[in-house]
C-alpha cells in the first residue's frame, strides 16, 4: 500500500501569516498534541508528544514529515500519514478553528505570550549563533571556550535558573530551556564574551572573521534577528 | 636659450610686484619684498605641513582594521581642529610669549593684535602643535574612547608641547627658553614635536593597554593588519612631501639655505627606506610595505632636528640608522607588550632621540663636539622626563575622570559604528559583528 503524496504547498512558509514561529512551545505542544489525538492511543501519544519535545520542538515546520515518520510505525498509521500531516500543519496555522496567530488574537493576546515567543526564537538564535561559532573553531579549542564563559558567568548576576541553564549548556549537557529568562542584553554580553575568548584563543583577526561567518549563517536560519544581539 | 635670472627668486617678485603698477608707482622697498617673499614661503609651508594630517589619516586609516578606520580620521580631523583652537587660545603663549624666566611664557594668549608676520608665524606653529598632537592617535587607535582621545589632544596642545616648546624655542618676542640659551639644537623639531608627541603617545598606550587578542597568553605578538595599504603607501608620500613644507619652512625666511635642508630631508628619508629593508633582510622578516614607508618616516624624523646643520652624507647616515631603528624599535614595544598600532612611538618617539643626537654628532665643520653632543642629551632626556612624565598624569587622569578604553563590546562592533555611528565601507566591509539597522537610529 502506498502512502498519499504530501502536498508540501499545504506547509506554510516562514513568511507566510500562519508562521509557528509566532506560537510558543507550550502552544505548539498543545496543538499537536489535539491534532494527534483522533489518530494515536494515549500510550502512542505520549510517546509523539515526547519525540517532537526532544527532537522537533525548535525544528521549522517541513520537519514535520520526518517526526510523523518517527511515530508511524503500524501499517494503519502509515496509510494515514497525510491525513496527520494534515490535521499537524492545521493545528498548528490555527486554521482548525481555534483563535490562534490571527492579527486580532495577537492583539488580545497578553503581553507575556508576545515576550514568550521573542523568548524561545532568541535563546534559539542565541544558541545556534554560539554552537556555530563553536563548531568551526580548531581542535578543542571549543572547551576552552566554554570554560572562559562559564568562568564568567557569576559577574553576571544573573537569576538562579538562568545561570544553571546555562552552565548546563556550556557543559554540553543540556540545551537552554526556552522558557528561561535571558534578556537581549544579557545575551549581547555572553555574545560580546564569545568575542573576547575567541581574540584570546585565536587572535582578533580570526575572531572577527569567525563571528562574521556565524552571524550570517544563522541569520540564513534564525527569524529572530541575530544582529541584535551583536 | 632663455637667459637665467641673476636672483633666485626673480620670478617670485615679478608675481609680487603687479606688472601696471610697477611703472606707476613707487617700487617697494627691498626690505618689503623680502618681507613678502618670507611671508610667502611660510605660509607655503604651513599649508604643506597642514597636508600632512592628511598623510597621518590616510596612513593611520589604513593601518587601522575597517571597522576602526573611520574613527581614526576622525581622530586626526579633530585633534586639529580642537588643537588649532587651543593652540591660539593658550599653547601660544605659552611657548612663544614673552619668557623671561626661561620656562614658560606669558602673554601672547588669544592674540588679536598682532603685526602681519606674525600671523604667519602663529599660523605655521599652530600646523607644528597640531603634528605634535596627532601623533599619538595612530598608536592608541583601535581601543581608545574619542572623546578621551580629544581630551587629552587638548591638553597635549596647550599644556604639554608648548611648555617644552618654550624650552627649546622660546621666545617670539622677549626672553629665551633655558634649553635654547644652553644651545640644544632641534631646528625643527625633531624632539620638541616627534618626540614629544612619541612619548605621549607611549604613555597612551600604557594606560590603554593593548587591543584584545593582540597578544596571547603565552606572550605570543599577534599581528592585526591593517586594512588598506594603498592609503598608509599614499599617506606615506604625502608626510614626506609635507615634509619638505615642514623643515623647509622653519627657515622662517625664504633664504637660500632651503635647498639644501630640503635635500638632507630627503636624502634622509630615502635612506631612511632603504635602512629598513636592509634591516629586515639582515634580521630575516619580510621586507613590508608598512615596514618601508615607517622607515623613510623614520629618516625625515631624524634628518628634522639637524637638516640645517649637517652635511649630505651624515643625513644619508642619519637616515639609515632611523630606518633600522625603525624596524628593530617596534619589536622592542612588542616584547614588552605594548600595543602601537603603526609604531608612532618608534618613528616619533625613538628617531626623535636618535635625530636630536645626530644633530650634534655631525654639526657640520665641527664633528663630535662632546659638549654639543652632551647638550643634546640633555635637551633629550628632559623631553621624555617631561612629556612621559606629564602625559602620562594626563592619561591617568583622564581615565578615571571619564574613561580612556573602549568596552570590549565597542572593540567587538568597532569605533566607527559605536564612536560615530557611521561606517568606512558600508557596501563592502569585510567584516560587520554589529546590528547595521542601528545605523538608521541617526536619521
Amino acid at each position: 500500500m502506498t502512502a498519499t503524496p504530501l502536498d508540501y504547498a499545504q506547509i506554510p512558509s516562514p513568511a507566510s501569516g500562519k508562521d509557528t514561529t509566532t506560537m510558543t512551545i507550550a502552544q505548539k505542544k498543545l496543538a499537536i498534541q489535539a491534532a494527534l489525538e483522533p489518530y494515536l492511543g494515549n500510550e502512542s501519544l505520549s510517546r509523539a508528544i515526547r519525540i517532537w519535545e526532544e527532537k522537533y520542538s525548535q525544528q521549522p515546520t517541513f520537519a514535520l514529515q520526518r517526526f510523523i515518520n518517527e511515530f508511524c510505525d503500524s501499517a494503519t498509521l502509515t496509510a494515514q500519514r497525510s491525513q496527520i500531516l494534515q490535521s499537524l500543519i492545521k493545528a498548528l496555522s490555527g486554521a482548525d478553528g481555534r483563535p490562534r496567530n490571527t492579527p486580532m488574537a495577537a492583539l488580545t493576546a497578553s503581553s507575556t505570550d508576545t515576550v514568550d515567543v521573542r523568548r524561545d526564537e532568541r535563546i534559539a538564535c542565541f544558541s545556534q549563533l554560539v554552537e556555530t561559532v563553536l563548531m568551526r573553531t580548531p581542535g578543542d579549542m571549543h572547551i576552552k571556550i566554554r570554560l572562559y564563559l562559564l568562568d564568567n558567568l557569576p559577574p553576571m548576576k544573573l537569576n538562579t535558573l538562568a545561570h544553571r541553564a546555562l552552565q548546563a549548556w556550556l557543559s554540553q549537557q543540556y540545551r537552554i530551556p526556552a522558557d528561561v529568562m535571558l534578556d537581549e542584553p544579557a545575551l549581547r554580553h555572553l555574545v560580546n564574551l564569545l568575542y573576547i575568548s575567541l581574540c584570546e584563543f585565536l587572535g582578533p583577526v580570526k575572531a572577527d572573521n569567525l563571528l562574521h561567518d556565524a552571524v550570517l549563517l544563522t541569520e540564513a536560519a534564525s527569524p529572530y534577528p541575530v544582529r541584535t544581539l551583536l | 636659450m632663455v637667459p637665467r635670472s641673476s636672483h633666485p627668486f626673480s620670478f617670485f617678485l615679478l608675481l609680487l610686484l603687479p606688472g601696471s603698477s610697477i611703472a606707476a608707482e613707487a617700487a617697494p622697498a627691498l626690505t618689503d619684498i623680502i618681507s613678502r617673499l618670507n611671508t610667502v614661503w611660510l605660509m607655503l609651508a604651513a599649508a604643506l605641513v597642514f597636508l600632512m594630517q592628511a598623510g597621518f589619516a590616510l596612513l593611520e586609516g589604513g593601518m587601522a582594521r575597517s571597522k576602526n578606520a573611520v574613527n581614526v580620521i576622525m581622530k586626526n580631523y579633530m585633534d586639529t581642529c580642537a588643537g588649532g583652537l587651543i593652540f591660539w587660545l593658550l599653547g601660544f603663549g605659552l611657548m612663544f610669549g614673552s619668557n623671561h624666566s626661561g620656562w614658560i611664557g606669558t602673554d601672547w594668549f588669544m592674540p588679536v593684535n598682532a603685526s602681519e608676520w606674525d600671523w604667519s608665524f602663529i599660523l605655521f606653529q599652530m600646523m607644528f602643535a597640531a603634528t605634535a598632537c596627532t601623533i599619538a592617535s595612530g598608536a592608541m587607535a583601535e581601543r581608545v574612547r574619542y572623546s578621551a582621545y580629544l581630551a587629552g589632544a587638548c591638553l597635549i596642545t596647550g599644556f604639554i608641547y608648548p611648555v617644552f616648546g618654550a624650552w627649546a624655542w622660546g621666545s617670539h618676542v622677549e626672553g629665551s627658553g633655558w634649553l635654547k640659551d644652553m644651545g640644544f639644537i632641534d631646528f625643527a623639531g625633531s624632539t620638541v614635536v616627534h618626540s614629544v608627541g612619541g612619548w605621549c603617545a607611549l604613555a597612551g598606550i600604557i594606560v590603554l593597554g593593548p587591543r584584545l587578542g593582540r597578544f596571547s597568553q603565552s606572550g605570543e605578538s599577534r599581528a592585526i593588519p591593517g586594512h588598506n595599504l594603498g592609503l598608509v603607501a599614499l599617506g606615506g608620500f604625502i608626510l614626506w612631501f609635507g615634509w619638505f613644507g615642514f623643515n623647509g619652512g622653519s627657515t622662517l625666511t625664504a633664504d637660500a639655505s632651503i635647498g639644501k635642508i630640503l635635500l638632507n630631508t630627503h636624502l634622509s628619508a630615502c635612506s631612511g627606506a632603504v635602512g629598513a629593508a636592509l634591516c629586515s633582510w639582515m634580521i630575516g622578516r619580510p621586507m613590508l610595505l608598512t615596514g618601508t614607508v615607517n622607515g623613510s618616516l623614520g629618516g625625515l624624523v631624524g634628518i628634522t632636528a639637524g637638516c640645517a646643520t649637517m652635511d649630505p652624507q651624515f643625513a644619508v647616515v642619519t637616515g639609515l640608522l632611523s630606518g633600522v631603528i625603525t624596524t628593530l624599535g617596534p619589536l622592542l614595544l612588542s616584547a614588552a607588550r605594548l600595543d602601537d598600532v603603526v609604531d608612532a612611538v618608534s618613528v616619533h618617539g625613538f628617531c626623535g632621540v636618535w635625530g636630536t643626537l645626530a644633530a650634534g654628532l655631525f654639526f657640520a665643520g665641527d664633528l663630535f663636539n662632546e659638549t654639543r653632543i652632551f647638550i643634546q642629551a640633555i635637551g633629550i632626556s628632559v623631553a621624555f622626563v617631561w612629556a612621559f612624565g606629564t602625559s602620562l598624569l594626563m592619561y591617568l587622569a583622564i581615565h578615571l575622570v571619564m574613561g580612556m578604553r573602549a568596552s570590549p563590546l565597542h572593540e567587538q562592533r568597532g569605533l566607527d559604528f559605536t564612536e560615530h555611528a557611521e561606517i568606512g565601507y558600508p557596501e563592502f566591509q569585510q567584516t560587520k559583528n554589529f546590528n547595521p539597522d542601528a545605523l538608521s537610529a541617526r536619521n
